[in-house]
């Protein structure tokens, strides 16, 4: 028989209490401690189309573990590691992203071909730890900006889905109905993937669901990208407050949940077929970004940290019971 | 071979005494896990597959309800995580085990500040003080003299716990001391110590086959929440992925029969620990709540008060008697033959 005194009665009765009072107030005792990406304010001009300026190799960057996607098919992608960087003007919210990718892959020009991209999702109405599943669900609508490497070429060197662009040596003798769009049925049918008169590289994008994605067509997101030696770097770029619905809308001093995906062209990734993130916490923060020399021996400080902590540690455990004691 | 590795009763067994008093620390130890994992199931799986269905008729009331009892049972959860290691830190303080008080003591002040202050300026603090307090409530134990199974069990959740902090850290640095080149290793940290965590399930399992004997039951029983991860992931691997992304903090980017086979050995030992050694089993419940991510207090409080139970509570001056158990853990109970039978669960429940 088991009995129970009356201070473990008054522990327990205040623990309910106090656990009562937390939940009637909307209060939580935990603290998040996830991986945050910071937007820090700056004054300067920033490089949206020079992916490789020193500027942006000064942006505080987080690494953030991609894996494939393997929960809805068509599944594939691949283990990589993402480097994002965000900085904020007051009026533009602008995010690079960097990742390892050895073969750059710019055409969509065949059915066999297709190309390097990457995505920035949001909750649509930025909070954090929202509930939404991948593609977000139909209470909680997310926001995706997605950048092709195909569609920069198309917008940098004209449209090259063309036959003409894919096979230059080719000869015909001509097409009678080249003007009709009958003729042309990706465009026909308003297949995205068709259009020839591009104007950015970035598909701004609404889900509510697996299947639900569908394009706004107002070009608010703008973005670059560039390959050298092996890695992508490409800046997405958008007013922090655009006023259209299903569009992720951030102050000056917001937090929102933002997640990643990359495509390997090379790989014939597409759709679902992708490296994905879990959900990390942007920081639209109005602290501005300290510039100057930065901060270029970072390693040392945080390894003499980390040399203080396991000394310490050490002696903390000498006087810890030893062998025999337990 | 398994009886030979058969680790020491260290739980205190009291003789010749009917009643056994429920200390508040007991208590609370009892009532976390049931807090912990009802706030698992609620908020963290209920909540979100409810998003998915139509909330019409009585479904709008049971989802009302039993997501505001998640609420609750989450707040309880958190209040008595730190209740708990505020009374370990007092209970091992009195035991003139004042390192191990102080270090406790450090990561349940940190995260009480952390609570009030955001994590923005401390978080690197609560980091340090938990990764301290995971060596100093592992060290005595790892180096102790408890079954090699258990030890590398425990030393895995350990450095699994380290890993997870070390990645945290490398994101806290950059966030506080912004710099273009700031330390790495992040997500190899995160990819080692989720391979770590599926192989100390293993471990667990062994250990728990090693001290209290194999025995069918639990093997069976464990198939249980294997076999729903699989029939899960079938039926819906979207939603089932995400889950155990959210809920264990796990990516799945090893194959899934790993992670399926990690929770069968995981479950088994969980259950087969519960006769003889109740803390240890809800040591290891409280380590499913906590996950692998670690990227809050609460979690990181959780997967303390985990690693003490599953230690024995060897850094703290041990734990207390548990009252519900006291039937089974008066005198000594005879050595198990390791056979796989479930005559020995009857023993236990003849005793009992």
């Amino acid at each position: 028989m088991n009995r129970v005194g009356g201070k473990t009665v008054a522990v327990m009765a205040l623990a309910v209490g106090l656990a009562g009072v937390l939940t009637l107030s909307g209060t939580r005792m935990a603290a998040s401690q996830g991986t945050v990406l910071t937007a820090a304010k700056t004054d300067r001009v920033v490089p949206v189309t020079e992916p490789w300026s020193s500027f942006w190799n000064r942006v505080p960057k987080v690494s953030i573990p991609l894996s494939a996607q393997q929960v809805t098919p068509p599944m594939g992608g691949h283990r990589w590691t993402l480097e994002a960087r965000a900085v904020q003007d007051g009026e533009r919210l602008y995010i690079e992203l960097e990742w390892a990718d050895p073969t750059p892959n710019r055409s969509v020009a065949a059915p066999q071909l297709f190309t390097d991209a990457a995505a920035i999702e949001f909750p649509s109405v930025a909070a954090t730890s929202v509930p939404a599943l991948c593609m977000g669900d139909p209470n909680a609508t997310v926001n995706i900006w997605q950048w092709k490497a195909a569609w920069q070429a198309d917008v940098h060197r004209g449209f090259q889905g063309g036959v003409r662009h894919r096979y230059p040596n080719a000869d015909v003798d001509g097409y009678p109905f080249h003007e009709d769009p009958a003729f042309s049925p990706g465009r026909y049918v308003d297949n995205p993937f068709s259009a020839t008169d591009r104007t950015s590289p970035v598909d701004n994008l609404v889900a509510g669901g697996f299947g639900t994605l569908t394009a706004d067509p107002a070009p608010v997101v703008q973005g670059w990208g560039a390959w050298r030696d092996g890695t992508w770097r490409v800046v997405f770029s958008r007013p922090l407050a655009v006023g259209r619905e299903g569009n992720v809308e951030l102050g000056p001093d917001d937090w929102t949940d933002v997640a990643f995906a990359v495509w390997d062209g090379a790989a014939d990734e597409r759709d679902g077929m992708k490296s994905v993130s879990s959900f990390v916490a942007l920081d639209v923060s109005p602290k501005p970004m300290p510039w100057g020399p930065g901060f270029p021996y970072w390693p040392a400080p945080f390894f003499v940290f980390l040399a203080l902590w396991a000394g310490f540690a050490w002696m903390v455990i000498g006087h810890l019971p030893g062998k025999g004691r337990t | 071979m398994i009886a030979r590795e058969r680790e020491p009763e260290l739980q205190p067994a009291v003789e010749g005494s009917a009643t056994v008093a429920w200390t508040p620390l007991a208590a609370v130890l009892t009532l976390l896990p049931v807090a912990a994992l009802a706030e698992l199931f609620l908020v963290r799986t209920f909540y979100r597959v409810g998003i998915y269905i139509p909330k019409e008729g009585p479904f709008r009331t049971i989802y009302r309800t039993l997501t505001g009892i998640g609420s609750f049972a989450l707040n309880l959860s958190s209040v008595l995580a730190l209740a708990a290691l505020a009374m370990l830190v007092g209970r091992s303080w009195a035991r003139g085990l004042r390192a191990a008080a102080l270090a406790l003591g450090a990561f349940t002040a940190v995260s009480l500040l952390l609570a009030r202050a955001g994590p923005s300026e401390f978080g690197p603090t609560a980091r340090a003080a938990f990764s301290l307090a995971v060596v100093v409530v592992a060290w005595p134990f790892v180096r102790g003299g408890a079954g090699w199974w258990h030890r590398v069990a425990v030393g895995g959740v350990a450095v699994s716990a380290l890993l997870s902090s070390y990645a945290g850290l490398v994101g806290d640095a950059g966030r506080l001391v912004p710099a273009a080149n700031g330390p790495g290793g992040a997500v190899g940290a995160q990819l080692v110590g989720e391979a770590l965590v599926v192989a100390t399930a293993f471990a667990f399992c062994t250990a728990w086959a090693s001290s209290d004997g194999l025995r069918l039951r639990p093997l069976l029983v464990g198939l249980g929440p294997a076999l729903a991860l699989i029939v899960a992931w079938r039926a819906n691997g979207a939603v089932t992925g995400i889950l155990v992304l959210w809920t264990a903090g796990l990516r799945l980017y090893l194959p899934v029969w790993a992670y399926a086979g990690a929770l069968w050995a995981f479950s088994s030992a969980a259950i087969g620990w519960l006769p003889r050694h109740g803390w240890r089993s809800a040591g290891l419940a409280l380590l499913l709540v906590a996950g692998m991510a670690l990227d809050s207090t609460y979690l990181q409080a959780l997967a303390l008060v985990a690693l003490v139970l599953l230690t024995d509570g060897s850094a703290l001056g041990g734990l207390p008697e548990r009252p519900s158990q006291h039937g089974a853990t008066i005198g000594s109970i005879a050595p198990r033959t390791g056979r796989l039978t479930d005559r020995a669960d009857r023993r236990v429940g003849a005793r009992a």
